[in-house]
């Protein structure tokens, strides 16, 4: 039994934005994991789980 | 399994099965609902379409799992013996194997998750070989008296399990029941790649799940097969293939064809990783062929 990928969704506190990470590339994205795309800042957490209609709205980094 | 002269037919029919790579579907899983995406098959009459259709595409192997009416996992025996009773009678020509979860609803007893193994015998059944958190929320518990239970009740059924290993640990489980008695030789192992809170999914950890297998198993001495999850099925797909292994693909696993797209049908997947082993050089094995590779060959078709 799987459930699919997991994600971790963000927002960005500086642009805004709202984006999501799948938490199988934690290693392959190290440092960057959870920072925003465009501003490299932390991202705030919002919320977790597997990709559901309601992240839809988190761009998938 | 004792060797008898109908496998030894079957054996010089299939010819070299080196160069053969067994796909195994996984169509429908515990999880995706019609909302993740809308071609996930979930009915009875849903699924036993598409394990045919998958099974036209070149899978050797189905893995189901059943649904109640809310669409919410089920180990329902009804519901398995209703999927496989519409395969055979709509389509008799399907030789598929069927291999039935054991772990289709997290909530389940230990019996539940056995009784259609007892009362309908399928000709495989997944063993997940150890318990572990589960999505950061739950804990998907597969207890050593469950394991043994499952184990026994597996092997009296002539069912042959479909060990599910998510972290190098359960392979030493697998190990251990081995040793004692409960599964029997050849074992066939299913690593699954990138499952939260199991091994990450890479072409690193899949090598390294098989070095472990190779260690306590004894390297030659077991069947695998692998998948990988989200963003690492493609390379885990092509690192299975190329180290000897088979693949599993499907909407279990995976609802999404590749970033941003949403898989057609579980068919695509299949005829996506059929062209990747034609490409490597190999073949997609029968489902003749892939129970002659995993030592069921003797069976009825169930």
């Amino acid at each position: 039994m799987t459930w699919g990928p997991m994600f971790l969704c963000y927002h960005c506190p500086d642009c805004g934005l709202k984006f999501k990470y799948e938490l199988g590339v934690l290693n392959a994205d190290g440092e960057l994991f959870g920072k925003c795309p465009v501003c490299k800042r932390k991202g705030v957490f919002d919320k977790e789980g597997p990709n559901v209609p309601e992240f839809d709205e988190y761009e998938d980094v | 399994m004792r060797e008898t002269a109908f496998s030894r037919i079957k054996k010089e029919q299939a010819g070299d099965l080196k160069n053969k790579r067994i796909i195994t579907v996984a169509l429908t899983g515990a999880w995706p609902k019609k909302e993740n995406n809308p071609n996930v098959p979930m009915t009875p009459a849903e699924i036993s379409e598409d394990i045919y259709d998958c099974w036209q595409a070149g899978a050797a192997i189905a893995h189901i799992h059943m649904r109640d009416d809310e669409g919410n996992g089920t180990m329902d025996p009804d519901k398995f013996r209703e999927t496989v009773d519409l395969l055979r009678k709509n389509h008799p020509d399907c030789d598929i194997v069927i291999n039935m979860t054991t772990s289709g609803d997290i909530n389940a007893t230990d019996e539940t998750r056995v009784q259609h193994v007892k009362e309908l015998k399928p000709e495989m059944a997944s063993y997940d070989c150890g318990t572990m958190n589960w999505m950061n929320t739950a804990i998907f518990v597969n207890s050593p008296a469950f394991l043994e239970m499952c184990g026994k009740a597996l092997g009296e059924a002539g069912t042959k399990p479909e060990i599910e290993a998510f972290d190098p640990g359960m392979i030493g489980n697998a190990a251990y029941y081995l040793k004692k008695g409960i599964l029997k030789e050849p074992l066939h192992f299913q690593f699954c790649m990138g499952c939260a809170n199991g091994i990450s999914g890479s072409a690193k950890n899949l090598l390294f799940m098989k070095e472990t297998a190779d260690g306590l198993i004894g390297k030659d001495k077991y069947t695998w097969s692998c998948f990988g999850v989200g963003h690492s099925a493609m390379e885990v797909m092509y690192a299975g293939i190329a180290m000897g292994g088979h693949i599993r693909v499907g909407m279990e696993d995976n609802v999404m064809y590749r970033k941003g797209q949403q898989a057609d049908s579980n068919r695509q997947f299949v005829e996506r990783a059929k062209r990747v082993i034609e490409e490597f050089g190999c073949e997609a094995a029968t489902p003749g062929e892939a129970r002659i590779i995993l030592g069921i060959c003797d069976r009825e078709n169930n």
